[in-house]
């Protein structure tokens, strides 16, 4: 903050409209090719459907606290800003010449970083870094880690809706990761969806407590705790209603649904996030904030 | 020193950036581009191996993916896939599978037999890891024993990514790295073996189906031409 004090702070020589209308270019020229082919890969698929909806979340996160980017960076900002980039860059190429998806998407967190060092210095960094380590959520999983990982979870998950409409008396049965109702099969490899996209409703969850803050610091470890058996709440239901529908109306009205389903589950996750946080602040902060 | 405007800083940036894409795109086109060696091997797996003969696969084979969607998809993920069962004069039978890719990239990835033995309704115990010891090398095996509903089989397989064998995800991950850096995208196979075992015998019989089965790998391995071998080791 030493040169900073020096400049004219409120009259840089080039309006700042301007001047972030490049920054975006730069950032466009990066990443909406990247996240063409990660819409291609990866959120069409329904495992990353909830993706962009943390990236607008986060987008909309960074808008709130645009009033700390002035544009006057001083020297060690700049410096400090580059450095990110070039491990951006680094990790960006390399991700491109290989087709290491995850690389690329890593690559987002340095450049973002470096453009809030340029545009706030060094103090809009670290009013921002919570939001900028949220990125990590948006990168997809590695596939052979989703396998190793999630698939533990997908048989607990497949297990669990199928006792469940058993205990209903539904005709169900369950073999492996595939949910056998009635004359129907569902391939609940569609559930490693749901966990996977799981991943990102946890992200909504922080994204959440990032944008509106608790107050007491044990009232946001509460908060943390829930976040986990919420989202696997919301992803028990939206399996169990795709199985309800598959039983019902048949697999085709279950493939019709199916996207629907996954935003469905943003909106049940988000609910039970406001409904808990509600009853944490009614317990612990006395009143409403 | 005073600091420059930061228009220059973001026209740096902006510029930079593009280069990096570009720089990136460039490369990672020519290096696709480069004719695959590979590409034009040939899997050509004898029907006589030693004392093994041919016979139709097992009905209730285990795939050797995960299912994530469409059948379609599932066959999409290997460039040559070959399931055949072999019987011995003695009646032991296993099955083979060989799933061949031709280029890998990082987010390809060949299936590890576990978790398609998982995602398909079995149980996984006793893994072990092992060498098969051959004429001229030694490779690291892995083997489990899958227990299913109304059968239990006995795995025994290796997978090669590029120039190495090896399960392991992040040495795989390297091996894509190393390969790529020196200007060849690599290619990759799974070599799978497997047979029915009855579990409530005693575990000297289990052993005898990995004895069994590493048996037919060493006499598949003798049976191939050297290009087929190439292609599995």
């Amino acid at each position: 903050m030493t040169s900073s004090s020096t400049l004219p702070t409120t009259a840089p020589c080039v309006s700042r409209s301007i001047i972030s209308l490049i920054a975006a270019c730069g950032f466009i020229v990066l990443y909406v090719p990247m996240f063409m082919d990660f819409a291609f890969l990866f959120w069409a698929k329904d495992e990353g459907a909830h993706t962009p909806i943390l990236l607008a979340g986060i987008g909309y996160g960074y808008w709130r606290l645009r009033a700390s980017f002035h544009w006057v960076p001083d020297n060690k900002d700049v410096s400090f800003a580059f450095l990110q980039f070039s491990v951006g860059w680094a990790l960006y190429g390399l991700g491109v010449v290989q087709s290491f998806y995850q690389l690329q998407g890593l690559s987002l967190l340095p450049v973002v970083a470096g453009l809030t060092t340029l545009a706030g210095g060094r103090r809009a960094l670290r009013k921002c870094w919570q939001l900028n380590l949220l990125l990590v959520m948006t990168i997809p999983l590695p596939a052979s880690l989703a396998e190793a990982i999630l698939i533990k979870l997908r048989l607990a998950l497949t297990a669990s809706v199928t006792d469940m409409f058993a205990w209903f008396g539904y005709p169900v049965a369950r073999h492996g990761v595939s949910i056998t109702i009635g004359f129907y099969e569902l391939r609940v490899a569609n559930a490693c969806a749901g966990l996977r996209s799981m991943l990102s409703l946890l992200a909504i969850g922080g994204l959440y407590l990032i944008l509106q803050p608790l107050r007491r610091p044990v009232s946001t470890i509460i908060f943390l705790s829930t976040i986990i058996p919420l989202a696997l709440a919301a992803n028990f239901m939206r399996v169990s209603f795709l199985v309800l529908i598959t039983y019902y109306f048949g697999s085709s009205s279950q493939m019709l649904i199916h996207d629907l389903a996954a935003y469905v589950e943003v909106g049940v996750a988000i609910f039970l996030f406001f409904l808990a946080r509600f009853a944490i602040e009614r317990a612990l902060e006395g009143r409403l904030a | 020193m005073k600091p420059l405007s930061p228009l220059i800083y973001v026209l740096m940036f902006s510029l930079l950036s593009a280069a990096t894409l570009g720089v990136a795109t460039y490369s990672r086109d020519r290096l696709a581009s480069i004719p695959q060696i590979q590409g034009t091997k040939a899997i050509d797996i004898p029907h006589r191996i030693g004392p093994w003969t041919s016979i139709s696969p097992p009905a209730d084979i285990v795939e050797p993916w995960v299912n994530d969607g469409g059948d379609l998809a599932a066959q999409e993920i290997y460039d040559h896939l070959l399931t055949r069962g072999y019987r011995r004069r003695d009646g032991t039978t296993v099955t083979l599978v060989i799933a061949y890719k031709r280029k890998l990239f990082q987010e390809d990835r060949i299936h590890r037999p576990e978790v398609c033995y998982y995602a398909q309704g079995y149980q996984r115990s006793q893994a072990s890891t092992g060498t098969l010891a051959l004429s001229d090398r030694r490779i690291a095996v892995t083997g489990f024993l899958a227990t299913g509903f109304s059968r239990s089989e006995k795995v025994l397989y290796w997978i090669r990514t590029g120039d190495l064998v090896s399960e392991n995800a992040v040495l795989q991950r390297f091996e894509l790295l190393k390969a790529t850096m020196n200007g060849r995208i690599p290619d990759g196979a799974l070599v799978r073996v497997s047979m029915p075992v009855d579990e409530s015998r005693p575990r000297a019989e289990q052993a005898d189906a990995d004895i069994a089965l590493s048996m037919f790998l060493k006499d598949l391995l003798n049976a191939v031409s050297e290009q087929t071998r190439t292609v599995l080791l």
